[in-house]
């Protein structure tokens, strides 16, 4: 019964690194984030009900973390939630191996975070509306509405600059 | 008459469409519609960009090996099982961590280094004094009683700066009994007194302005009396008392959670 809850923890870190990369955009932190996830999760084997669904409660512990260390962060602007900006060098190299997905990654860093949150437990991590919505203890709709804004915002920022060319 | 032009899709719908949410007929239904709707068909084309766009940049990191520093947390998970169910006590632990601090230190870096925070901290000893004071004091131990809990968490939070309250450590077999505002190492300090139903006590004790401190419960000992503290935000807080180590790390985990 214990090894069963190491290991069902075990298999859940590969999702957890995968949305804690897409979430933070830094290496360091996103590392940092899934560590802090694990470490209490396996502090509280003793409280573990056999069956309970492992996979939500460690992506509940991991963005409760998440949302802490964004309060905890210098005050930035609240109209964009910017994360700080990846090294430049990383972002070269990205934009060398993927020409056509660099914008795709820079323009969800800069959603606010409850819709990067939303967008990424169900783009990245194949959750259905119903558990990414009690995940994040919102209704179904709010959850598709934010997914919508998610979505127009997106649209908006990998947009072609002809807007921008025809302003000036 | 042509046919009258349909209402474009709702955003909503298409969303829905797009991650599978729909029953079949609805389904259905509306990919003739989208069908007819060059605008939707777009929006969809480019939300599978999005999404190939993102998988092609993180799906790989879910295929790596393990890194090291969570295999070194997994495998202390399974190979020492009895220490964290509380048979063996926490001291013990850190003073196996201290004899195998520069092997463990080498296999597990930070996580380790952390785990041997340096001591005595000034939140955990100041909150031990506390406790021998107060705790024992047979008839005041506390200044406001659970009853006035209310206005004992008001009074914490106007002097502390923050807005804090004793949490609920039922779960741990502890009930509150009260508590009171203490001058503190940097500060006013907040002490938050519980009771087991055998009688046993143990206190939470939160200092404000904390800058140092283990970011997890970590274990203490002071001249007999033993506990866990941690630092989360400005605050650092301490689990302090008489019962056994598997019941104060109880407590500490479950104020971890509620304080933070």
């Amino acid at each position: 019964m214990r090894m069963d809850f190491v290991e069902e923890i075990e298999a859940v870190i590969p999702s957890l690194r995968r949305y804690a990369h897409a979430l933070v955009h830094d290496r360091a932190a996103a590392e940092d984030l899934v560590e802090d996830c694990l470490r209490r999760a396996l502090a509280r084997r003793a409280e573990w009900q056999p069956g309970a669904a492992v996979k939500t409660c460690m992506f509940r512990i991991l963005l409760n973390r998440y949302r802490d260390r964004l309060r905890q962060a210098p005050v930035r602007p609240t109209l964009v939630d910017t994360p700080p900006p990846p090294r430049l060098a990383d972002r070269l190299a990205r934009r060398a191996a993927h020409p056509a997905v660099h914008d795709v990654q820079e323009a969800i860093a800069r959603l606010p975070a409850d819709q990067r949150v939303a967008l990424l437990l169900v783009m990245l991590e194949g959750m259905s509306f119903d558990e990414a919505a009690a995940l994040l203890s919102i209704s179904r709709q709010a959850l598709i509405a934010r997914l919508a804004r998610a979505r127009a915002a997106l649209a908006r920022m990998t947009a072609s600059p002809t807007p921008r060319q025809s302003i000036a | 008459m042509t046919t009258p032009p349909e209402e474009p899709v709702p955003k909503e719908s298409l969303i829905r469409f797009h991650a599978d949410d729909l029953p079949r007929a609805d389904r259905r239904a509306l990919a003739d519609r989208i069908d007819g709707d060059p605008a939707s068909r777009a929006a969809l084309a480019e939300w599978d960009r999005q999404d190939a766009a993102m998988a092609a940049i993180y799906a790989p990191l879910a295929e790596e090996a393990l890194p090291p520093r969570y295999a070194a947390l997994l495998d202390e998970a399974r190979t020492a099982p009895a220490a964290r169910r509380g048979a063996a006590r926490p001291r013990s632990g850190i003073l196996l961590l201290a004899v195998l601090g520069p092997v463990l230190g080498a296999l597990i870096g930070w996580g380790a280094s952390r785990a041997l925070w340096p001591a005595p901290p000034e939140t955990a000893a100041a909150a031990a004094q506390a406790f021998r004071i107060y705790a024992t004091d047979a008839t005041r131990p506390v200044e406001l009683s659970a009853a006035e809990v209310g206005p004992l968490a008001a009074w914490a939070s106007a002097r502390l700066g923050q807005a804090i309250a004793p949490p609920d450590l039922g779960r741990a077999g502890l009930a509150l009994l009260g508590g009171r505002v203490l001058p503190g190492p940097t500060g006013a300090a907040a002490f938050f007194l519980y009771q087991t139903a055998n009688g046993q006590r143990a206190a939470l004790y939160v200092t404000t302005r904390c800058t140092a401190g283990p970011d997890r419960p970590t274990a203490f000992d002071t001249a007999g009396l033993g506990g866990f503290w941690w630092r989360s935000h400005s605050l650092c807080i301490a689990a302090v008392g008489s019962p056994g180590d598997a019941t104060l790390h109880r407590v500490a985990t479950l104020a971890y959670d509620a304080l933070l």
